[in-house]
Protein backbone atom coordinates (compact mmCIF):
# COMPACT_ATOMS: atom_id res chain seq x y z
CA UNK A 1 0.00 0.00 0.00
CA UNK A 2 1.19 3.57 -0.77
CA UNK A 3 1.33 6.09 1.86
CA UNK A 4 -0.22 9.60 0.80
CA UNK A 5 2.54 12.00 1.79
CA UNK A 6 2.27 13.49 4.97
CA UNK A 7 2.40 16.83 3.90
CA UNK A 8 -0.88 16.31 1.85
CA UNK A 9 -2.77 14.40 5.03
CA UNK A 10 -4.44 17.64 5.89
CA UNK A 11 -6.17 17.80 2.34
CA UNK A 12 -9.68 20.08 4.18
CA UNK A 13 -8.80 23.64 3.88
CA UNK A 14 -9.45 25.66 6.67
CA UNK A 15 -11.82 28.19 7.07
CA UNK A 16 -9.80 31.19 5.94
CA UNK A 17 -7.36 29.14 3.40
CA UNK A 18 -7.96 28.74 0.04
CA UNK A 19 -6.99 25.49 -1.92
CA UNK A 20 -6.61 25.40 -5.44
CA UNK A 21 -5.19 22.20 -7.09
CA UNK A 22 -3.52 21.86 -10.23
CA UNK A 23 -3.06 18.94 -12.58
CA UNK A 24 1.15 17.92 -12.06
CA UNK A 25 1.27 16.73 -15.97
CA UNK A 26 0.68 19.98 -17.33
CA UNK A 27 1.06 22.77 -14.37
CA UNK A 28 5.15 23.43 -14.01
CA UNK A 29 6.00 23.51 -10.00
CA UNK A 30 8.14 26.20 -10.80
CA UNK A 31 5.06 28.72 -12.35
CA UNK A 32 3.50 27.67 -9.14
CA UNK A 33 6.79 28.40 -7.49
CA UNK A 34 6.62 31.86 -8.94
CA UNK A 35 3.17 32.91 -8.29
CA UNK A 36 3.68 31.74 -5.11
CA UNK A 37 6.73 34.13 -4.47
CA UNK A 38 4.75 37.19 -6.16
CA UNK A 39 2.00 36.56 -3.27
CA UNK A 40 3.85 37.68 -0.53
CA UNK A 41 2.54 40.16 1.15
CA UNK A 42 -0.50 39.47 0.63
CA UNK A 43 -0.99 35.89 1.19
CA UNK A 44 1.21 33.12 2.04
CA UNK A 45 1.24 30.06 -0.06
CA UNK A 46 2.00 25.95 0.91
CA UNK A 47 2.80 23.84 -2.90
CA UNK A 48 1.92 20.23 -1.79
CA UNK A 49 1.96 17.42 -4.02
CA UNK A 50 -0.89 14.85 -3.81
CA UNK A 51 -1.06 12.19 -5.81
CA UNK A 52 -1.14 13.65 -9.60
CA UNK A 53 -1.53 17.20 -8.22
CA UNK A 54 -0.42 19.60 -6.86
CA UNK A 55 -2.32 21.36 -4.19
CA UNK A 56 -1.60 25.38 -3.30
CA UNK A 57 -3.07 26.44 0.07
CA UNK A 58 -3.35 29.87 0.26
CA UNK A 59 -3.95 32.30 3.19
CA UNK A 60 -4.43 35.86 3.11
CA UNK A 61 -2.17 37.62 5.20
CA UNK A 62 -3.58 39.27 8.11
CA UNK A 63 -1.64 42.28 7.84
CA UNK A 64 -0.83 43.06 3.90
CA UNK A 65 1.82 44.98 3.10
CA UNK A 66 -0.42 47.24 0.48
CA UNK A 67 -4.49 46.84 0.18
CA UNK A 68 -7.18 45.38 1.95
CA UNK A 69 -7.53 41.56 3.19
CA UNK A 70 -8.10 39.70 0.14
CA UNK A 71 -11.08 37.78 0.26
CA UNK A 72 -11.27 33.70 -0.85
CA UNK A 73 -12.24 34.49 -3.77
CA UNK A 74 -10.31 37.20 -5.20
CA UNK A 75 -7.06 35.76 -3.52
CA UNK A 76 -8.16 32.47 -5.75
CA UNK A 77 -8.60 34.89 -8.51
CA UNK A 78 -4.93 36.63 -8.02
CA UNK A 79 -3.09 33.40 -7.73
CA UNK A 80 -4.84 31.85 -10.68
CA UNK A 81 -3.84 35.23 -12.76
CA UNK A 82 -0.67 35.03 -11.53
CA UNK A 83 0.23 31.43 -12.51
CA UNK A 84 -1.42 31.92 -15.78
CA UNK A 85 1.00 34.81 -16.01
CA UNK A 86 4.04 32.93 -15.11
CA UNK A 87 2.92 29.98 -17.60
CA UNK A 88 2.92 32.57 -20.28
CA UNK A 89 6.03 33.77 -19.39
CA UNK A 90 7.73 30.00 -19.68
CA UNK A 91 6.00 29.94 -23.24
CA UNK A 92 7.71 33.02 -24.37
CA UNK A 93 11.19 31.86 -23.00
CA UNK A 94 10.95 28.77 -24.51
CA UNK A 95 10.12 30.25 -27.92
CA UNK A 96 12.64 32.96 -28.18
CA UNK A 97 15.50 31.39 -25.49
CA UNK A 98 17.48 30.88 -28.45
CA UNK A 99 18.02 33.89 -30.00
CA UNK A 100 18.59 35.21 -26.76
CA UNK A 101 21.37 33.87 -26.80
CA UNK A 102 21.76 34.67 -30.43
CA UNK A 103 21.65 38.83 -28.98
CA UNK A 104 23.70 37.89 -26.11
CA UNK A 105 26.49 36.30 -27.88
CA UNK A 106 26.36 39.43 -30.53
CA UNK A 107 26.35 41.97 -27.52
CA UNK A 108 28.91 40.27 -25.45
CA UNK A 109 30.78 37.15 -26.84
CA UNK A 110 33.14 36.50 -29.24
CA UNK A 111 30.97 37.55 -32.32
CA UNK A 112 30.79 40.76 -30.62
CA UNK A 113 34.16 41.65 -32.17
CA UNK A 114 33.23 40.44 -35.33
CA UNK A 115 29.22 41.00 -35.92
CA UNK A 116 30.50 44.47 -38.06
CA UNK A 117 31.54 41.82 -40.58
CA UNK A 118 28.55 39.99 -40.72
CA UNK A 119 25.78 40.39 -42.80
CA UNK B 1 -1.47 54.11 -67.65
CA UNK B 2 0.66 53.23 -64.69
CA UNK B 3 -1.32 52.31 -61.31
CA UNK B 4 -0.05 52.32 -57.76
CA UNK B 5 -0.12 47.98 -56.60
CA UNK B 6 -2.59 47.42 -53.76
CA UNK B 7 -1.31 48.09 -50.11
CA UNK B 8 -0.57 44.34 -49.63
CA UNK B 9 1.95 44.41 -52.41
CA UNK B 10 4.15 46.23 -50.45
CA UNK B 11 3.79 44.32 -47.28
CA UNK B 12 6.06 41.54 -45.88
CA UNK B 13 3.38 39.26 -45.35
CA UNK B 14 5.18 36.08 -46.83
CA UNK B 15 8.07 36.41 -44.78
CA UNK B 16 8.12 34.41 -41.53
CA UNK B 17 7.91 36.09 -38.25
CA UNK B 18 9.45 34.99 -34.88
CA UNK B 19 9.38 36.11 -31.53
CA UNK B 20 12.19 38.19 -29.91
CA UNK B 21 12.52 38.24 -26.02
CA UNK B 22 10.62 39.93 -24.16
CA UNK B 23 9.14 40.49 -20.46
CA UNK B 24 5.41 40.93 -19.00
CA UNK B 25 3.64 42.26 -16.37
CA UNK B 26 -0.11 42.59 -15.18
CA UNK B 27 -1.17 46.07 -14.72
CA UNK B 28 -4.91 46.12 -14.54
CA UNK B 29 -7.51 44.13 -16.02
CA UNK B 30 -6.57 42.43 -19.12
CA UNK B 31 -3.72 45.05 -19.37
CA UNK B 32 -0.16 44.34 -19.73
CA UNK B 33 2.95 46.07 -19.78
CA UNK B 34 5.31 44.43 -22.50
CA UNK B 35 9.29 45.07 -22.22
CA UNK B 36 11.61 44.18 -24.88
CA UNK B 37 15.55 42.93 -23.97
CA UNK B 38 16.53 46.90 -23.68
CA UNK B 39 13.43 48.33 -21.15
CA UNK B 40 11.60 49.44 -24.01
CA UNK B 41 7.77 48.85 -23.50
CA UNK B 42 4.18 49.34 -24.76
CA UNK B 43 1.02 48.71 -23.30
CA UNK B 44 -1.30 45.23 -24.49
CA UNK B 45 -4.54 44.21 -23.94
CA UNK B 46 -4.66 40.27 -22.93
CA UNK B 47 -6.30 39.81 -26.08
CA UNK B 48 -3.36 41.57 -28.18
CA UNK B 49 -0.97 39.30 -25.92
CA UNK B 50 -2.14 36.46 -26.82
CA UNK B 51 -2.42 37.03 -30.50
CA UNK B 52 1.22 37.84 -30.54
CA UNK B 53 2.71 35.24 -28.24
CA UNK B 54 0.77 32.46 -30.89
CA UNK B 55 2.19 35.03 -33.95
CA UNK B 56 -1.63 35.65 -34.79
CA UNK B 57 -0.36 39.36 -36.49
CA UNK B 58 0.26 40.48 -39.89
CA UNK B 59 1.12 43.45 -41.51
CA UNK B 60 -1.52 46.28 -41.73
CA UNK B 61 -3.61 44.78 -38.47
CA UNK B 62 -1.68 47.29 -36.51
CA UNK B 63 -0.27 44.86 -33.91
CA UNK B 64 1.95 43.98 -36.18
CA UNK B 65 3.38 47.40 -36.31
CA UNK B 66 3.39 47.79 -33.04
CA UNK B 67 4.97 45.07 -31.85
CA UNK B 68 7.67 45.81 -34.73
CA UNK B 69 8.59 48.36 -33.78
CA UNK B 70 9.19 47.32 -30.20
CA UNK B 71 11.57 44.92 -30.94
CA UNK B 72 9.32 42.54 -30.04
CA UNK B 73 8.98 40.80 -33.11
CA UNK B 74 11.11 40.09 -35.93
CA UNK B 75 11.07 38.96 -39.36
CA UNK B 76 13.17 35.39 -39.44
CA UNK B 77 15.54 35.90 -41.70
CA UNK B 78 16.18 39.60 -40.60
CA UNK B 79 18.86 40.30 -38.63
CA UNK B 80 19.15 43.64 -38.51
CA UNK B 81 16.90 43.66 -35.34
CA UNK B 82 19.40 41.03 -33.70
CA UNK B 83 22.21 43.06 -34.08
CA UNK B 84 20.62 46.30 -32.91
CA UNK B 85 19.19 44.92 -29.66
CA UNK B 86 22.79 43.43 -28.72
CA UNK B 87 23.95 46.86 -30.01
CA UNK B 88 21.41 48.54 -27.86
CA UNK B 89 22.45 46.06 -24.83
CA UNK B 90 25.96 46.54 -25.18
CA UNK B 91 25.93 50.22 -24.64
CA UNK B 92 23.34 49.50 -21.66
CA UNK B 93 25.51 46.85 -20.06
CA UNK B 94 28.81 48.72 -20.92
CA UNK B 95 29.75 49.14 -17.38
CA UNK B 96 30.32 45.17 -16.93
CA UNK B 97 33.52 45.50 -18.66
CA UNK B 98 35.15 47.66 -16.30
CA UNK B 99 35.45 46.69 -12.69
CA UNK B 100 33.75 50.06 -11.05
CA UNK B 101 35.76 53.09 -10.11
CA UNK B 102 33.55 54.22 -7.56
CA UNK B 103 34.37 52.35 -3.47
CA UNK B 104 31.39 53.84 -1.23
CA UNK B 105 32.99 53.69 2.50
CA UNK B 106 30.64 54.22 5.23
CA UNK B 107 33.00 55.33 7.99
CA UNK B 108 30.31 55.34 10.41
CA UNK B 109 26.60 54.85 10.74
CA UNK B 110 26.26 58.07 14.02
CA UNK B 111 24.96 61.35 13.35
CA UNK B 112 23.75 64.24 15.47
CA UNK B 113 21.33 64.88 13.58
CA UNK B 114 17.79 63.83 12.60
CA UNK B 115 17.02 65.02 9.41
CA UNK B 116 13.43 64.26 8.16
CA UNK B 117 14.35 63.49 4.41
CA UNK B 118 17.17 61.08 5.07
CA UNK B 119 16.76 57.61 4.75
CA UNK B 120 20.18 56.25 5.85
CA UNK B 121 19.93 54.17 9.35
CA UNK B 122 21.18 56.43 12.59
CA UNK B 123 22.99 55.82 15.63
CA UNK B 124 23.83 57.76 18.37
CA UNK B 125 26.14 56.86 20.03
CA UNK B 126 28.64 53.71 20.93
CA UNK B 127 31.63 54.93 18.93
CA UNK B 128 33.46 51.21 18.95
CA UNK B 129 30.27 49.78 17.38
CA UNK B 130 29.40 52.06 14.77
CA UNK B 131 32.49 53.49 13.60
CA UNK B 132 34.58 51.56 10.52
CA UNK B 133 37.62 49.84 12.24
CA UNK B 134 41.08 50.76 11.18
CA UNK B 135 41.89 46.84 9.84
CA UNK B 136 38.02 46.87 8.03
CA UNK B 137 39.06 50.54 6.36
CA UNK B 138 42.77 48.85 5.46
CA UNK B 139 41.56 45.68 4.01
CA UNK B 140 38.57 48.20 2.08
CA UNK B 141 41.68 50.25 0.33
CA UNK B 142 43.36 47.19 -0.56
CA UNK B 143 40.35 45.91 -2.44
CA UNK B 144 39.63 49.25 -3.64
CA UNK B 145 42.93 49.81 -5.04
CA UNK B 146 42.95 46.16 -6.55
CA UNK B 147 40.98 47.48 -8.96
CA UNK B 148 41.99 47.59 -12.61
CA UNK B 149 40.47 51.09 -13.65
CA UNK B 150 41.90 54.01 -14.83
CA UNK B 151 40.71 56.24 -12.42
CA UNK B 152 39.62 55.29 -8.34
CA UNK B 153 37.09 57.73 -6.52
CA UNK B 154 36.49 56.56 -3.10
CA UNK B 155 33.37 58.13 -1.18
CA UNK B 156 33.31 58.18 2.63
CA UNK B 157 29.45 58.50 3.77
CA UNK B 158 27.65 57.81 7.23
CA UNK B 159 25.92 58.28 9.14
CA UNK B 160 27.72 61.48 9.16
CA UNK B 161 31.41 60.63 7.69
CA UNK B 162 32.80 63.58 9.16
CA UNK B 163 32.33 62.30 12.68
CA UNK B 164 34.69 60.05 12.13
CA UNK B 165 36.79 62.48 10.49
CA UNK B 166 40.22 61.17 11.36
CA UNK B 167 39.70 57.93 9.64
CA UNK B 168 39.15 59.96 6.74
CA UNK B 169 42.39 61.81 7.00
CA UNK B 170 44.00 58.59 7.74
CA UNK B 171 42.72 57.02 4.88
CA UNK B 172 43.81 60.02 2.68
CA UNK B 173 47.30 60.10 3.87
CA UNK B 174 48.03 56.28 4.07
CA UNK B 175 47.28 56.05 0.49
CA UNK B 176 47.12 59.17 -1.39
CA UNK B 177 51.02 59.06 -1.94
CA UNK B 178 51.39 55.60 -2.75
CA UNK B 179 48.85 56.15 -5.85
CA UNK B 180 49.86 60.20 -6.50
CA UNK B 181 52.08 59.12 -9.00
CA UNK B 182 49.51 57.25 -10.90
CA UNK B 183 46.94 59.61 -10.86
CA UNK B 184 44.20 57.54 -10.60
CA UNK B 185 42.72 58.45 -6.80
CA UNK B 186 40.06 60.97 -6.23
CA UNK B 187 38.25 60.84 -2.93
CA UNK B 188 34.85 62.78 -1.80
CA UNK B 189 32.69 63.38 1.18
CA UNK B 190 29.58 62.92 1.39
CA UNK B 191 28.37 64.59 4.64
CA UNK B 192 24.79 63.32 6.01
CA UNK B 193 23.46 66.12 6.75
CA UNK B 194 22.08 69.69 4.89
CA UNK B 195 24.90 72.54 5.88
CA UNK B 196 22.06 74.30 7.33
CA UNK B 197 21.91 72.01 10.32
CA UNK B 198 25.28 70.50 10.42
CA UNK B 199 27.13 71.17 13.55
CA UNK B 200 29.81 74.04 13.54
CA UNK B 201 32.65 71.39 14.74
CA UNK B 202 31.61 69.17 10.96
CA UNK B 203 31.58 72.75 9.43
CA UNK B 204 34.65 73.42 10.44
CA UNK B 205 36.52 69.92 9.47
CA UNK B 206 34.69 70.96 6.47
CA UNK B 207 36.00 74.27 5.64
CA UNK B 208 39.91 73.03 6.83
CA UNK B 209 39.52 70.37 4.52
CA UNK B 210 38.56 72.64 1.46
CA UNK B 211 40.82 75.05 1.91
CA UNK B 212 43.58 72.38 1.94
CA UNK B 213 43.18 69.63 -0.17
CA UNK B 214 42.85 69.86 -4.08
CA UNK B 215 41.84 66.17 -3.85
CA UNK B 216 39.33 65.61 -2.02
CA UNK B 217 35.82 67.12 -3.14
CA UNK B 218 32.38 68.11 -1.60
CA UNK B 219 29.24 65.87 -2.37
CA UNK B 220 25.96 67.74 -1.93
CA UNK B 221 22.67 67.42 -1.61
CA UNK B 222 20.16 69.49 -1.05
CA UNK B 223 20.17 73.47 -2.08
CA UNK B 224 24.04 74.60 -2.40
CA UNK B 225 23.57 78.39 -1.61
CA UNK B 226 21.98 77.28 1.58
CA UNK B 227 24.02 74.78 2.25
CA UNK B 228 27.61 77.16 1.67
CA UNK B 229 25.28 79.60 3.68
CA UNK B 230 26.18 77.92 7.49
CA UNK B 231 29.65 76.92 6.27
CA UNK B 232 30.32 80.47 7.12
CA UNK B 233 32.73 80.79 4.71
CA UNK B 234 34.15 84.01 3.12
CA UNK B 235 34.25 82.80 -0.28
CA UNK B 236 32.44 79.71 -0.95
CA UNK B 237 33.23 76.85 -2.99
CA UNK B 238 32.96 76.75 -6.11
CA UNK B 239 30.15 74.58 -7.68
CA UNK B 240 31.81 71.71 -10.13
CA UNK B 241 29.01 69.69 -10.95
Amino acid sequence: MRHMLQAAKDFAPSPVEVAVDFDLSVQSLSALDAAAYRLIGTATCRVDRVGDRYVCRLTPSANPQKGAVLSSDDLKERFLNLVADENLRARVAEKTDGVRNVILALAFGSLAATQNDAG
Amino acid sequence: MARFLPPEAFGAATEAISLLPFNLERIGTSQYLVANMVGDFIRLTEDELNRLVDLRVRPGDGLFEKAYAAHLITGTNQKGQRQLLAARLRSRMSFLQQTTPLHIFVVTLRCEHSCPYCQVSRQSTDRSRFDMSEATAMRALDIAFASPAARIKIEFQGGEPLLNFPMIKDDCRRREGAVRQEGRLRHRVKPGALGRCRSRKANNILLSTLETSRRLSLSHSGDWELGCSSLVLSDAPKRTG
